[in-house]
């Protein structure tokens, strides 16, 4: 590679003799006027401010000569003007394509005024224009081979800030921060392709070829890169991705060796070594699933994003959400099954209760997000894309329950329920259907696949029939319904008779005991089985059964509901039985003066009404339980209003109050209890609410109990 | 529970198992004669009873009749009590007959 002649300014400088001409790195080229250009002029050591001939400026003008080149100045001559020296090129010619060493900047503080604009050739022009230069194919005026996979634009703002003679962030071309993602790329392919570098490749490089001209066309893939370089200094500070991307483990891991320009070996990292502290990477995966674009609003602006789920050659998973502008550009880029090298994304610890991924980081892209299809990869690295799967057996599913992480079940398929339609709460409709998998455990699970998997996949099972496919899903909730449930989730990948040793094995197993065993539900037995099977949730239960010990109690878990049927046995007559309310919703008034103000809605009301806030000693043959009576339910229970009752407590008759309660003593009722779990004061506690009650239908009741002592 | 005087309750069926013996019998009332009831057992037989407490029946139509099996057929009273006019004689079969069967410990 040709290389300035270091020192030789200095000997310039002072005037003394130059055999043979010097080369030299020409750089912040700008015109003057008609065709001399001032540049600067260095030797590897320093530089000098320099001038050219009209002859030279002719040789720039029609992009011989541009940034970064490597000239050899037969002519020239070196004059001091105020101190300062300035050499004159009269004579020189390009004998190698330079490259911008990281310390540039300092010498090419000009911004390129638009009269530079002309270097570019009409090729370059046409890429530098093409607005759809953020998708991944190539242009077909590309000077580039076909096969690389490079951002047009790169080329296209590469040329641009070449010809602009600046590496300034601030000379971008219209292509709004694409240059910024070039420099990143820039800088991994410089890695890539100077093995022969130290990792600290950023300082004062040896000058590489660049390519700045398109009317070049038959560049490979090598200069491209370096090219590219020719921004290496980047905006953003902070970055020294070389270190990392040369020479370390990511590099040659997933990524097929170099070959030829069609493979270029890209410095690609495992998402496994992926942290927040480090923002200079790129990973090469592929879009095992992609969630729905979707938006909300958020002061005033909407913003949309959606996330997929990426899996490189080594099989580590992780979710990457895109925001904003990054969402709308590649929703539709990012189709699943793709690959794409991924780069400019924000690690952040991943929020584990968002049933996640199995990471602890996740991804965020935003604005700078740099993203460009893989289409070098070969099939041994791609077949290597897929999440390892971890299967649980059946059996084992219970212990999973409400567990925040996902599970992978795979069994075979028993039984495919018909497509039914699940309305939501916003009043959306969606596809569900439930098919039953067993596995070797001899345990059977129901399994509700969502959306497009219940269509498709699960029209393929209902289609199957009776031959009892092997399914695999992965990422599935896995709940407490019937005792055991499992639920696929957006993003599971749902497989009919896929391949690896576990589906083998099941196969082989159904064949040859599995179809005759007899099974038992998953969830049988279990306590939350009693709850209900196939209809309501809410089951038959005992005082003893609704209480929780200390050690089970979790705050602020979601409220249970039960039913029970108990004796009111106990109701303390000096307790404040109620609270002064608010007529309109019920919550708590302040008297002041003759109108009564709700704390909530700021409002004064004329009067207030009673409320029932009562709380009571409920007993069964297995216990005793404190619970709360309001409003209604009140009501219904003492037989009187509130307000009622209010006149005999805290009037005169007291005796008649007492004889309220007593007769509401010792009742019998069904009951719809509420606990919930909630920590007051340092201490967990439960409490119940009766949600509604009954009397005692004693016929229902005593078939129920019946019903149980004849099982 | 006195265990020497023990009243099982029966249904009609059952009847034939108790003769001679005292037992509870719970059925409606159907016809009324003289000094005999025909009354519907919660199994569905027609149990005749022989009246000893005179032939007023105050109160509903369900009777427990407390007394002496005479035949597979009859019973002759010792005492009565009224259950109302609301009894649901299908889950009071399914008591009889568990009492008589599975859990005949818990009531003998």
């Amino acid at each position: 590679m040709a290389q300035p002649d270091r020192g030789c300014l200095q000997r310039v400088k002072r005037q003394e003799a130059c055999e043979g001409g010097i080369c030299l790195q020409i750089s912040a080229l700008q015109k003057k006027d008609a065709n001399r250009y001032s540049c600067t002029l260095g030797d590897g050591e320093t530089t000098v401010a320099g001038l050219t001939s009209s002859q030279v400026g002719k040789q720039v003008e029609g992009g011989e000569i541009s940034n970064w080149n490597i000239v050899r100045a037969s002519n020239f001559t070196c004059n001091q003007i105020n101190s300062k020296h300035v050499l004159m090129l009269l004579d020189c010619e390009v004998v190698g394509e330079g490259q911008a060493p990281a310390d540039a900047p300092s010498t090419s503080p000009k911004k390129a005024p638009a009269q530079n604009a002309p270097q570019e050739t009409p090729a370059a022009k046409k890429i530098k224009m093409d607005p759809d230069a953020a998708t991944l194919a190539n242009p077909p005026q590309s000077p580039l081979k076909p096969g690389i996979d490079v951002l047009p634009q790169s080329a296209a703002s590469m040329q641009v800030d070449a010809a602009l003679g600046s590496t300034d962030a601030e000379a971008k071309p219209d292509a709004a921060s694409e240059p910024m993602h070039t420099v990143i790329k820039a800088e991994e392919a410089q890695a890539a392709d100077t093995p022969a570098d130290a990792p600290a490749a950023n300082d004062a490089p040896a000058p590489m070829e660049s390519t700045t001209q398109a009317n070049t066309p038959a560049r490979d893939a090598k200069e491209n890169r370096n090219a590219q370089n020719a921004q290496v200094r980047t905006p953003a500070a902070a970055v020294k991705p070389l270190g990392w991307g040369s020479g370390t483990p990511g590099r040659g891991g997933p990524t097929p060796p170099s070959t030829g320009p069609a493979s270029r070996g890209r410095p690609v990292q495992p998402i496994a070594a992926l942290n927040p502290y480090n923002c200079a990477w790129t990973i090469q995966a592929r879009v095992a699933s992609r969630g729905n674009k979707r938006s909300f609003s958020r002061a005033g602006q909407d913003v949309s994003l959606f996330s997929v789920e990426l899996v490189d050659a080594q099989g580590t998973q992780i979710e990457a959400t895109l925001w904003r502008e990054a969402a709308d550009k590649y929703y539709d880029v990012l189709d699943e099954g793709k690959v794409f090298y991924f780069s400019r994304g924000k690690v952040k610890p991943a929020n584990r209760n968002y049933a996640g991924v199995r990471n602890d980081y996740t991804i965020s892209f935003e604005k700078d997000i740099l993203v460009e299809e893989c289409t070098d990869a070969d099939d041994s690295a791609l077949s290597q894309m897929q999440a390892k799967l971890q299967f649980i057996s059946i059996d084992r599913l219970a212990s999973q329950i409400n567990k925040k992480a996902p599970v992978d079940i795979i069994g075979i398929v028993t039984d495919t329920g018909p497509l039914r339609s699940i309305k939501r709460k916003d009043s959306s409709e969606v596809a569900a259907r439930d098919v039953t998998l067993v596995d070797q455990s001899k345990r059977t699970v129901s399994v509700t696949m969502w959306g497009s998997a219940a269509e498709e996949a699960g029209g393929d099972l209902e289609m199957q029939g009776g031959t009892n496919p092997v399914l695999s899903i992965s990422c599935c909730r896995v709940g407490d319904y019937n005792g055991v449930s499992v639920s696929a989730l957006q993003r599971s990948v749902v497989a009919i008779n896929p391949e690896g040793p576990e589906a083998a094995e099941l196969r082989e197993w159904w064949d040859t005991e599995g179809i005759s065993a007899p099974t038992q539900h998953a969830g049988e037995g279990l306590a939350s089985a009693r709850k209900g099977s196939g209809g309501s949730s809410k089951g038959h239960c005992q005082l003893k059964d609704i209480q929780k010990e200390a050690h089970e109690l979790v705050p602020d878990a979601k409220p249970e509901y039960h039913n029970v049927t108990a004796t009111v046995a106990m109701i303390d007559p000096s307790q404040t039985l109620y609270y002064q309310a608010c007529p309109d919703n019920g919550r708590k008034v302040v008297q002041q003066g003759d109108m009564w103000l709700c704390e909530f809605n700021g409002q004064l009301y004329p009067a207030m009404e009673r409320r029932y806030m009562c709380l009571s000693k409920c007993a069964d043959f297995t216990g005793e339980v404190m619970i709360s009576f309001m409003n209604q339910q009140g009501d219904r229970l003492l037989g009187i209003r509130a307000d009622d009752i209010a006149e005999y407590k805290e009037g005169e008759d007291t005796q008649r109050y007492q004889a309220i309660i007593k007769q509401a003593q010792w009742s019998d009722w069904s009951l719809v209890v509420r606990s919930n779990t909630s920590e007051y004061n340092g201490e967990t506690r439960q409490r119940f609410l009766v949600q509604s009650l009954e009397p005692l239908d004693y016929v229902k009741e005593s078939r129920r109990l019946i019903q149980q002592l004849v099982q | 529970m006195e265990v020497s005087n023990a009243k099982p309750r029966v249904n009609f069926s059952q009847l034939r198992k108790f003769m001679g013996k005292k037992v509870l019998l719970v059925g409606e009332i159907q016809v009324m004669q003289n000094n005999t009831v025909r009354m519907k057992a919660a199994d569905g037989g027609m149990v005749t009873v022989e009246l000893t407490k005179g032939p007023h029946f105050d109160g509903g139509e369900f009777w427990e009749f407390e007394g002496v099996v005479q035949s597979p057929t009859s019973v002759k009273e010792e005492s009565r009590t009224s259950y109302g006019d609301r009894f649901d004689l299908a889950t009071y079969n399914e008591v009889c007959r568990l009492s008589c069967d599975k859990y005949t410990q818990v009531f003998l």
